[in-house]
């Protein structure tokens, strides 16, 4: 009897489960309807599915929604578990991973980073033509924004930190000399500042590579040297036996070109000669867009000219008709040439528009330099008047004007926004002084004689100054990067890096066309063609016909009647429209067979009488 | 009527058939007869063609679609005696009356066939929608689609799918299942050897357990050991390998001889029949190929003559007698001491044998095994090759790592005292230096200051200068009162929002001084006024910046606010842009040299004498309006003078009439310059870019802005991390050189497709069985 009972007992035990089970499965289902049970709402992670039904969409979502209420319920609201022992082998599972690993998943990024690198908003993807393009639409934003995060994570690799000077209180920070810096920072830093004494060839033009690794001067009485500044290794050192205007390099150290007397020259990294460009004659100052590969010059007649470099040819030569320009500086967000002018304006120039794209009027008095800083934001200009004035470039609106003492002959943009000005022989750098007001230099180096070149390093705290007696390198902390990405400009480049460099850059090579005031232009659909194809497209359709018949009597002004007569006419208006634009475009076609048939040169008897042009 | 009839006699005349007739008069009386009614019934109409043959048209009435029965046509033969087969087979035909509808026609049938075949097949095609969509969707395809799977099996893999099939592998199995002692790899011990521990007390676990761990880390190292040992291709050291085993062997006989003398005897034979075998070969003695080809080598090779002397030697041992050695057991303890000494002490830290568990047995056939791992330990705590390191080097090693990271630290210690030093040294050496700059930059800031005071004086003159200018300007241009009044407006607005920031911001500063208040009255007042006051404030700037340092921040945040606030002024007119106050920067100013133009004072004066005259702003402004009106496009006048009018010289056509004929020119949309009055922004097309830009809308994109989202996101490797970039440019479809594409393979693709079903599916029907049962249970229950 108990062997029965135990049995009996057993199998009750059993259906109640059972039944509980299939109960609560129920109510599952009628709480959202779904066929899925609960089991498999804790333990299936929903996968994204294809559809994109609006509603399927809802239902994930609520989905989603319900399973993460169960993870961790609200306070209050307790999740009852039909079967407990499967929720706690979850929650064991859980803990078992925990000790794995205490933060399972990608590390966390967070959303202003994200935003950083985010490009505009997020693609509109429910709206497609078709139902799968909208799906790929949909996969091709989670490609991009794992770019985005990817890009936001590999932020971390940016470990340097930007230099900064601090002064102890009550201590004046523009009396630090260069000489107090070079005792106190280390060795490889001290060694960054030096002079160099060549006082014979007059006042030296200065630049620096892309990279910030050669160094090339460029003196007025002909001397020109490049060098491997950190080393302090002479690439090449030559007298051109004129004078000498202007000295830029190219694309990389193996190229620069010399602005001389009469024509610009283009050497190569040991001092040979190996253009002497005649399209350029008697230029003053050189600018080389490096991503389009394209040498600006401006000329003493006031001729802008641009040559593209990889092929050698001129793109676009425009005669400004503003006199002597010897002011100018590029916008390296965009590429486009400012020139200064005695009227106190300074003008925007584009190789393919013929008048300046904008002409802005700053100073009083004629501007002496401009300089633009690498976003392509700020616009700095000095004058005569001894006035510079900070610029936004996106309102053409001032944001500071400051009195300088001798009036800036020289400006410079470091990349983290520092601004150089030569003052006669002395330096002076500025820092934040374009968003607040600033009162006292940063930085202040006094020189033997004038100053003549001036340009920030790039990814380095330095300031290179050409002047009479020779180039001065200055140590001015926080001015360049400190983090470089060697995909772009490498200081460490090898030679093979620097040749394969070479090729990605042609390869990459903008179209000169592509320059434009807005930098993004080139991501924008060309709108209004667009809209003039589609009006092309759509086909003309006969205009909608007001027509109320007019009263008659004798019943013939019922309805039908009326109806009746009204859509004679419409149709006849129609059939006359649809007539005419075949018509037309018979008439048409046939000019087009005749003109065809002209250039074609079908002869006709006639032809015989037409006069030979000869 | 009458006509009609005449005609019909003419016809009747004419075909001479006088039959005919009669029949169509009668007709005709009849429908004459019948049309009394007044009922129009349709009559079937003749045809008039003679023949022989009856037309069948006229049998019955034409609009009745009744259909002819059976019994109507063989009505007759049920009079006639005769016939009675046909009349048989007539009846049962009628019984059945089960006739086949006639078939459609060929066409008709044929669409239906279409129809049906279509839906069959599209039917039959349904199950490849989800393959087709998935494939379209996946995000790379490789072709081809099937590909075999190159996966190494492991041995583990292997273990996991063997099923044991025949007798013998289940009965295997079976033992291997039942066993407690296999380990998996999950848990940590064994069921035995769980076990072993529940019988135990929890202090000889926990030291049974250690030594398990050790034992088992023993045979681990082991195994490894071997494992490259078994790669080692030495044939040195296989020789040494050889001769150990077979000293060991030698032992073991010796061992053998005294332990199981019967063993012992066994061994002995089956020694001396192998070297009676060896005796009989040729194997070592030249005789095999490679043997004698080695022999012919050995003149050159020294190898092979190397190898010709082993096998000799070879020969040689297995020839000998063997001769049980009496005094080897001196020679081999020597070495092995340690080992057995070790053995005994790890014998005697064993625990209490349990039966069940072999890794509890006591491990006295093991001891040689036992033995090795022992060096092995040794060997990894020291990281020695050899493994025969004593416990005595051991502890020196830690001995002289502990000095050595004592020493270490000393010097460290030695180090940090040095750098501290070097630092206080550093600190007063700074120290000193900032004191002395202090000196010096005393003496400095003096003579800066000074040269500030004639720089000031310099500005006083300049500003004096640039009113008078700024006033002429003024006068001479009249500007409308309208705009005037607008801008007096704005400039009211103006003041209004500068007045509350002044507010908030010295609420914020909590600077309620007397001055403070008088300059935000001064600040309210128009541009002007305003500047004079940033005058004089920096002049009282200068004077004070001697004295006292802390105000010189108040100032500065001060001057600050103010010149934010002139920043932040829209500039339509040009002028106003030189009415914002310039900004004197407050540099001490080092003495700069003399030779220096620029900073003489005359020449100053001279400069701004000398661009006193040219009015840059008018001629700007002058160039702004030209262009502007050269861009608009201009009214049409269309007015003819004298025409319905007076003409002549000096008379003009009317207002009205002008105002008539002109026509408008449409409106301008506004330029982008409107608002600046100090830019020019050319309005030009600039049409070389349209060449690089979309013109249309792709595909699958509906409108502009999408499209340009789209392609917003950069791809290159320049902007984008690698890893990413290799997502971004991830061909869609992958295929091989030279390698054949087959069709989709049907019964691949759904095989996959039935296997995983099958595996998904198992939960529910175990969910129905079980509530099969439950219903028996409760059925049963029900019934007992």
């Amino acid at each position: 009897m108990d062997g029965k009972s135990d049995v009996k007992d057993k199998r009750k035990m059993q259906y109640q489960k059972l039944r509980r089970y299939f109960i609560d499965d129920k109510d599952c289902r009628e709480k959202d309807s779904s066929h899925q049970t609960q089991k498999d709402f804790v333990n299936d992670t929903l996968v994204f599915t294809p559809y994109l039904d609006h509603k399927l969409h809802n239902k994930i979502e609520r989905w989603n929604k319900k399973k993460r209420w169960m993870k961790d319920p609200p306070e209050g609201k307790q999740f009852k578990s039909s079967h407990g022992h499967q929720n706690e082998k979850v929650q064991q599972q859980k803990e078992f991973r925990k000790k794995l690993d205490p933060f399972p998943g990608d590390a966390p990024v967070s959303q202003e980073k994200i935003k950083k690198y985010r490009r505009g908003k997020k693609l509109q993807s429910t709206k497609t033509r078709s139902k799968l393009e909208s799906y790929k639409l949909i996969e091709k934003e989670e490609r991009q924004s794992l770019a985005v995060i990817q890009s936001a994570r590999s932020e971390l690799l940016l470990q340097e930190e930007a230099g900064f000077l601090e002064v102890e209180e009550g201590e004046d920070i523009t009396e630090l000399t260069q000489y107090d810096i070079a005792d106190v920072v280390d060795i490889t830093s001290a060694q960054k500042f030096f002079e160099l004494n060549l006082n014979e060839f007059g006042p030296y033009r200065v630049n620096y590579t892309r990279n910030g690794r050669f160094l090339l001067l460029g003196g007025a009485a002909g001397h020109i040297a490049s060098i491997d500044w950190l080393t302090k290794k002479l690439l090449c050192e030559i007298n051109v036996m004129e004078t000498i205007h202007d000295a830029k390099w190219l694309h990389q150290e193996t190229m620069f070109a010399v602005a001389q007397k009469q024509w610009t020259y283009i050497y190569d990294n040991q001092g040979i000669e190996i253009h002497c460009l005649k399209i350029l004659d008697s230029v003053l100052r050189l600018e080389f867009l490096p991503y389009h590969f394209l040498l600006a010059s401006s000329n003493s007649k006031g001729y802008l000219s641009y040559i593209d470099v990889s092929v050698g040819k001129k793109v676009a030569g425009i005669s400004t008709g503003l006199g002597r320009l010897d002011v100018m500086c590029q916008n390296p967000n965009n590429a486009i040439i400012c020139m200064g002018h005695p009227g106190g304006t300074v003008t925007m120039w584009s190789p393919n528009v013929k008048e300046p794209l904008v002409k802005m009027l700053c100073h009083r008095a004629g501007v002496r330099a401009i300089a633009v800083d690498h976003t392509g934001q700020y616009m700095v200009t000095s004058s005569i008047d001894r006035t510079m004035k900070i610029w936004d470039l996106r309102t053409y609106k001032i944001m500071q004007s400051y009195k300088l003492g001798g009036g800036g002959g020289h400006l410079a943009f470091s990349q983290r926004g520092l601004i150089a000005a030569g003052i006669g022989n002395i330096v002076e750098v500025y820092n934040d002084c374009i968003n607040n007001t600033m009162t006292v230099p940063y930085m202040m180096h006094q020189l033997q004689s004038t100053v003549h070149g001036l340009q920030f390093c790039p990814y380095e705290d330095v300031l290179g100054v050409g002047h009479g007696a020779g180039f001065s390198s200055l140590i001015i902390p926080g001015a360049g990067e400190a983090n470089y990405d060697a995909l772009e400009a490498n200081p460490f480049q090898t030679k093979k890096q620097r040749q394969e460099a070479e090729v990605k850059l042609l390869l990459e090579k903008i179209q000169p066309e592509m320059i434009h005031l807005d930098a993004g232009r080139i991501g924008q659909m060309d709108v209004k063609t667009y809209h003039e194809n589609i009006e092309k497209l759509q086909v003309s359709r006969p205009n909608k016909i007001k027509f109320e018949p007019k009263y008659k009597m004798k019943g013939k002004s019922k309805g039908l009647h009326k109806e009746h007569r009204k859509k004679g006419v419409v149709e006849k208006e129609k059939t006359q429209f649809i007539r005419d634009k075949l018509k037309q475009k018979q008439r048409v076609d046939k000019e087009k067979e005749h003109t065809q048939s002209q250039t074609c040169g079908t002869k006709s008897v006639l032809d015989r009488f037409i006069k030979s042009a000869q | 009527m009458e006509a009609d009839i005449e005609n019909e006699e003419d016809i009747k005349d004419l075909s001479d058939n006088e039959d005919v007739f009669d029949e169509k008069k009668h007709n005709q009386l009849l429908d004459a007869i019948t049309s009394l009614d007044g009922n129009k019934t349709k009559r079937f109409s003749h045809r008039t063609i003679v023949s022989k043959e009856i037309s069948e048209f006229s049998f019955g009435k034409s609009g009745d679609d009744r259909r002819v029965k059976l019994y109507e046509l063989v009505g007759t033969l049920k009079d006639s005696a005769s016939h009675g087969t046909l009349k048989k087979q007539l009846k049962t035909v009628a019984r059945r009356n089960k006739v086949l509808p006639s078939p459609l026609p060929r066409h008709q049938k044929e669409k239906i066939e279409r129809v049906v075949a279509y839906e069959k097949t599209s039917k039959d095609l349904c199950i490849w929608d989800p393959v087709v969509e998935q494939n379209r969707k996946a995000e790379q395809l490789k072709f081809p689609l099937q590909q075999p799977s190159f996966k190494l099996q492991t041995t583990d893999g292997f273990v996991a799918k063997f099923q044991p099939r025949t007798p013998l592998e289940l009965e295997i199995a079976a033992l291997l299942r039942g066993s407690k002692n296999i380990p998996s790899k999950k848990k940590e011990l064994t069921q035995a050897e769980k076990e072993a521990l529940r019988a135990m007390n929890l202090d000889e676990a926990k030291a049974r357990r250690a030594e398990l761990q050790k034992h088992r880390a023993l045979l681990s190292y082991k195994e490894a050991k071997s494992r490259w040992q078994k790669k080692i291709k030495s044939k040195n050291y296989h020789r040494h390998l050889r001769k150990e085993r077979q000293k060991k062997e030698m032992k073991a006989l010796e061992e053998m001889e005294k332990t199981d003398p019967d063993a012992y005897q066994e061994k002995l034979k089956q020694l001396e029949k192998e070297r009676i075998e060896e005796r009989m070969s040729l194997k070592h003695r030249g005789g095999s190929k490679y043997s004698q080809k080695q022999m012919i080598y050995a003149k050159y090779d020294k190898q092979a003559r190397q190898s010709v002397q082993d096998m000799i030697q070879m020969s040689r041992e297995l020839r000998q007698k063997t001769i049980p050695l009496a005094d080897s057991d001196t020679e081999s303890e020597g070495g092995v001491i340690m080992d057995k000494e070790d053995a005994a002490n790890m014998e005697d830290s064993e625990l209490h044998v349990v039966d069940d568990n072999p890794w509890m047995a006591r491990p006295i056939a093991h001891t040689a095994l036992y033995k090795k791992p022992q060096a092995f330990v040794s060997a990894v705590i020291t990281d020695n090759v050899n493994g025969t390191v004593h416990d005595g080097e051991i502890k020196d090693d830690t001995l002289i790592n502990s000095q050595n990271e004592n020493i270490l630290d000393d010097l460290d210690n030695d180090s940090n005292d040095r750098h501290e030093n070097e630092r206080e040294s550093d600190i007063t050496s700074i120290k000193t230096n900032i004191e002395e700059k202090g000196k010096y930059t005393k003496t400095r800031m003096r003579k800066g200051s000074q040269s500030k005071k004639s720089d000031l004086g310099n500005e006083e003159l300049d500003i004096e200068t640039i009113l008078s200018k700024f006033d002429k300007i003024e006068n001479s241009k009249n500007e409308s009162s309208e705009t005037k009044k607008r801008k007096k407006r704005k400039r009211k607005r103006k003041n209004k929002k500068g007045l509350q920031k002044e507010e908030t911001t010295s609420q914020e500063k909590k600077k309620k001084t007397n001055e403070v208040d008088h300059e935000e009255n001064l600040i309210s007042e128009d541009l002007q006024r305003k500047k004079t006051l940033e005058e004089i404030e920096d002049l009282n700037y200068g004077v004070d910046s001697d004295d006292s340092q802390p105000r010189k921040g108040t100032e500065d945040t001060k001057n600050g606010e103010t010149l934010k606030k002139n920043t932040k002024e829209v500039y339509v007119d040009p002028k106003k842009l030189f009415k914002l106050e310039t900004k004197i920067l407050q540099t001490s100013v080092p003495d700069v040299v003399s030779d220096d133009d620029l900073n003489d004072d005359r020449q100053r004066i001279t400069i701004a004498q000398a661009f006193a005259d040219d009015d840059v702003i008018e001629e700007f402004s002058r160039e702004k309006r030209e262009i502007r009106d050269q861009q608009k496009p201009k009214d049409i006048n269309l007015t003819l003078p004298g025409w319905g009018d007076w003409g002549g010289e000096g008379i003009e056509p009317s207002k009205k009439k002008r105002k008539k004929f002109t026509i408008k020119a449409p409106p301008v949309p506004p330029r982008r310059d409107k608002n600046l009055g100090n830019v020019i922004i050319s309005e030009a097309k600039d049409k070389a870019i349209a060449s690089h830009q979309v013109s249309n809308l792709p595909f699958p994109y509906t409108s502009v802005e999408q499209f340009e989202q789209s392609i917003q996101a950069p791809i290159g490797k320049t902007w984008v991390p690698e890893t990413a970039f290799k997502r971004l440019i991830k061909p869609a479809i992958v295929t091989r050189l030279g390698k054949i594409i087959d069709p989709i393979d049907k019964s691949q693709v759904f095989q996959n497709q039935a296997h995983t079903t099958k595996t998904r599916k198992p939960s529910k029907g175990k969910i129905i069985r079980a509530t099969e049962k439950a219903k028996k249970s409760n059925e049963f229950d029900v019934h007992s």
